[in-house]
This record gives structure tokens, sequence and C-alpha cells, in this order.
């Protein structure tokens, strides 16, 4: 291994995973400055490496940080930075496990909901940051008799996110947009959402079970006749057909043979 | 359209200021971007880099080139830059000479390494292949350091100058970088400006740095330091007019603070280019 590779690599371990190991050998590279041992010289960058994963998080997840307080979400980044490193060059790409993360490593009794608000938060933060997708043309759609409309395919924009959650995630993720929040009255039911970015506004709207096992379907790409069947004594398909596309939940229709 | 940038004051265009530089159309020569924070597909930053760019120059700076990692390019990062620059069509191009990852892990922050021949060689060829890639010439932009290596044996100046003669890339020579790596690591910064290559110079950057009392933090979140506008008065006074760039990255003021900081630094090229070889005032 050249001295370029080992040194790297040394830095890394020792500045990302605190390995005693590379600390030493990576101290065998450095000499002291007239200001900087080498040991201040390694926690100056171990800091700011650091620092600049937690702050990606926290910019990320700023809802998570204000349910467990700075300092305990700043006790949790650390953990995750240390078992997640990141493998992209976009720090945008960085934290998409920090749900599930949470949801095996923390339980905490006062914020039960936390994993699932972390999974609304990266479906917003990915949604944010999607492709920019035509809106259907609802004057071509318009023209087609009944029987076509039963042969097409419909697809969901490439940002949508199906979600459920055992507790109201999208009320608690809107009333912590604002400043101060008061003390929380929840109705603790399950709730099915659907986020989806439209042109450049995201929405998060909430929807029924039906609507929610609808759109996996329409997610399948297959024939809206196959759909209408699979539903056929407990939709009203039409009704639900008009309200996707009313509402931009279906972005793209294709005709099939 | 223009194909250099102006040799006046830029700034760098941060998210928080999108609205005032839209409404307003502020007198600013040319704004330059962090290239990462427009790699996603599409949203609101790519909206509003259009719209940006309809009325003024820009020029792309990014961190995620990773020139001194040991690795090779990226290649899916390059694509990325490679389609953004068709796009946007940014007048210069920059990365740092650092590294931010090694064998797939990234650090996401710029990291320094040892100055000897051999890593010499191997980052003048991955800045060779890059262009060769972009179709397109690069400029290096020298570190902030809180480190010295044992391994070293060549200084910073003499590496820069033989990496740019053996790649054909251009500097972009950060002022406030030089006055905190020589207050850390203990080299004299006026040497380092009387020895680096001037012709190679085709940006530079001012910014803040914070005191931490044992070194200097390149924070670029504060104005920039009185000691750091003398350097660049005496860079200027030996290079002429060079595009120069306002950069704040963390606890982002009001557009007016660093609007008056790029005025302060046209007010410089002004001056010190009318007088160029007579002696500073």
């Amino acid at each position: 291994m050249n001295s370029l590779l080992r040194f790297q690599l040394d830095f890394i371990n020792a500045s990302l995973h605190n390995n005693k190991q590379a600390i030493s050998s990576l101290k065998n590279f450095l000499i002291d400055t007239p200001k900087l041992t080498t040991d201040t010289q390694i926690s100056i960058y171990s800091n700011s490496i650091n620092n600049n994963l937690i702050n990606a998080l926290s910019n990320i997840y700023p809802v998570c940080e204000k349910l467990v307080g700075n300092n305990f979400f700043y006790v949790i980044a650390s953990e995750y930075i240390k078992n997640y490193p990141s493998a992209s060059p976009d720090l945008a790409d960085y934290g998409k496990h920090f749900s599930q993360y949470l949801s095996l490593k923390h339980t905490i009794n006062s914020v039960p909901y936390l994993p699932d608000i972390a999974k609304l938060e990266w479906a917003y933060h990915r949604a944010f940051h999607a492709k920019n997708e035509l809106q259907l043309n609802m004057d071509i759609l318009a023209k087609y008799t009944a029987e076509q409309l039963t042969s097409c395919i419909f697809s969901l924009p490439e940002s949508h996110v199906l979600l459920t959650s055992n507790y109201p995630v999208d009320e608690i993720w809107k009333i912590n947009q604002t400043e101060n929040v008061d003390e929380l009255a929840l109705n603790y039911k399950p709730v099915y959402l659907y986020l989806f970015r439209k042109q450049h506004e995201i929405h998060i709207d909430k929807i029924n079970k039906i609507e929610f096992m609808y759109l996996q379907k329409i997610n399948s790409h297959q024939p809206f006749l196959n759909i209408c069947e699979h539903f056929s004594e407990t939709a009203d398909m039409s009704a639900l057909l008009v309200k996707s596309l009313q509402l931009g939940w279906i972005n793209q229709v294709q005709m099939t043979a | 359209m223009q194909k250099h940038l102006p040799s006046s004051a830029g700034i760098g265009l941060r998210p928080e200021h999108y609205s005032t530089i839209i409404d307003n159309t502020p007198d600013t020569a040319w704004f330059e971007i962090l290239t990462e924070n427009y790699m996603g597909e599409g949203g609101f930053p790519l909206l509003y880099l259009d719209k940006i760019r309809e009325n003024y120059p820009i020029s792309f700076h990014g961190v995620g080139m990773s020139l001194a990692s040991a690795d090779a390019l990226n290649m899916n990062y390059m694509k990325k830059l490679k389609n953004m620059i068709k796009r946007f069509q940014p007048l210069q191009v920059s990365d740092h000479m650092s590294w931010v990852s090694v064998q797939k892990q990234y650090a996401h922050e710029l990291l320094p390494f040892p100055y000897y021949p051999e890593s010499l060689q191997h980052i003048a060829d991955k800045i060779s292949r890059a262009q060769d890639y972009l179709q397109q010439q690069i400029l290096i932009e020298n570190p902030s350091s809180y480190m010295l290596f044992d391994l070293s044996i060549i200084s910073e100046w003499d590496f820069i100058n033989e990496i740019i003669d053996k790649s054909g890339c251009k500097l972009l020579l950060d002022v406030n970088n030089i006055y905190v790596s020589a207050f850390n690591t203990g080299f004299n910064a006026e040497d380092y400006i009387q020895r680096i290559n001037k012709e190679n110079i085709a940006e530079i950057h001012l910014a803040g740095f914070e005191d931490r009392g044992s070194h200097l933090y390149d924070t670029h979140g504060t104005l920039i330091h009185d000691d750091v506008w003398s350097l660049y008065k005496e860079l200027i006074h030996l290079t002429g007019p060079v595009p120069t760039l306002i950069e704040w990255d963390t606890d982002i003021p009001e557009f007016s603070v660093l609007y008056s900081e790029s005025k302060k630094a046209q007010h410089i090229i002004n001056k010190y280019s009318s007088t160029k070889n007579l002696s500073i005032v």
C-alpha cells in the first residue's frame, strides 16, 4: 500500500471512528507545529468532520432535533455517524438510514413517534431535491372514452412516498414548523400519508386506507381495469380516479395497446 | 456570451440571498455557487440558479472532486458536474487541493496531505484526467491547514507551482487560507505571496476566520480580517486585477454585509491595479 493511501486510511479511521491504532499510526506521519501538538491537529479535523455530518443531519431532521432537544440529538447523531459513514460526495445523500437507526437503537418513551417523524423528514428532503416533472394534461385526458381510461396505466410522481404511522406524524411535523410549540393534545390513531412534489410545492396529504392501497396499486403499473377489479366491491373507482387527478396524485398516463 | 469572469469582485451565492438578488438585481459583477448544492435532480435550488444565471456570470466552486485522494476520480460525480457545466455554462470551474474521501468513505471536510514528489505527481495526473473528461480547464484552491507532516519535503507554493506546470490547470488563491495556514503551521504569509507564481492566479478568495486561541480556524463566518485585507492589497499590487470572491459559508448575514465587503475588494482592485508596479501606499 502506498504511503498516501496508508495515511488517508489512518486519517479516516482516526477521525471518523476514533480508532486508537489508527490514531497512533497517523501520529507517525505528523510533527508538532509551533502552536499545535499532533493530538490537537488530529482533534481539530476530527471535530470538524463530525460537526459537518451532525449539521447535515440537523438540517435534514429539524423536527426530530426539536423533539429530543439539541443535546440529545447531538448524542444520537454522533452515534449514527460512527455506524453509517457517508458514501457520497453529495451531503444531501447523507442520513438515509436515520429513521431505521432510531427505531433499532433509541426507544424514547416520551417521543415514540420519533422514527416515523424521521421517515417523513427524509421523504420531504428527497422530494425537495427530486427531478422536476411535468403535470398531467387534463385536457387530453378529458377526451378519453371510459373504455380508453380503463386501459391506461397511470403513474405517481417520482418524488412520492406512501407512509403509515400509528401516530399523527403529519400533525406533529406541521405544528413543529413554528417556533413555539404548546403541549400537544394528540389523537393517537394510525394515519396514512401521501407525500409528493407538485411542481415546486411539497404536499403531505392525509389519506384513508382505501386511498393508500389504491395508490400502492397505481404504483404497480397495471392497467386501470386490473386495479378496478381488485377494488371491485370496496371502492368507488371513478371517484378515486377523479380525486387523484384533481389533487395531482397521479402525474403520468400511458395508453396500453 | 462572456467567456471569462470579470476581473472584479464577486459574491458567493447562498440560498438566504436568492430573493434579494432576484428581486433587486444588485450591481454585483458575478456570483459563485457551491457546486454540490445544485447537484440534485430538480427543485428550488436549480430554479433559483436558472433565474440568477439569466442576469449574472457564474462560476462553480466544488468540494467533491477529492483531487488529493489516493482513490481514482469518482466518475458519477464527474458526470453530474459535466452535465451541470453544460446546463449553466459557468465561466470558471474550481475545486480544492485536498481530499475529502478515501475508499468510498466521505469526510465532507477538506483534508490535508503531505507534499512530496509522489503525491505531487498523483494529483497532477488526477487534475489532467479531470480536465480531459470535463473538456475544461479547472482551478485548484490552496488549502487552509492545521497539520504539519514529517513526509512533506516541498513547500506549499512550490508544490502548487509545479502541479500547475504539470497539469495545465490554474490557481484559485485563497488569501485567508494563506494567512490561517501561516499562523497555524509556521510559515511566512508574505513569502508565500512572493513565491507563488502570479501568472497562474485566475481567481482570489477572501473570507473570515475565527481566533480559537491555539489556532486560527477558517470558518468563512465573519468579516475579513484587516491582516487578510493587507495581504490582498499586496497581492493585487503584484497581479493587477483578478476576479475576487467574497466567501461566506456559516452564520450567513444579510446580503448587504457581503455586498459591502465586495465593494471594499473592488475599491482595492481599482486602486492598486492602477498603481501596479508602484510602491504600495
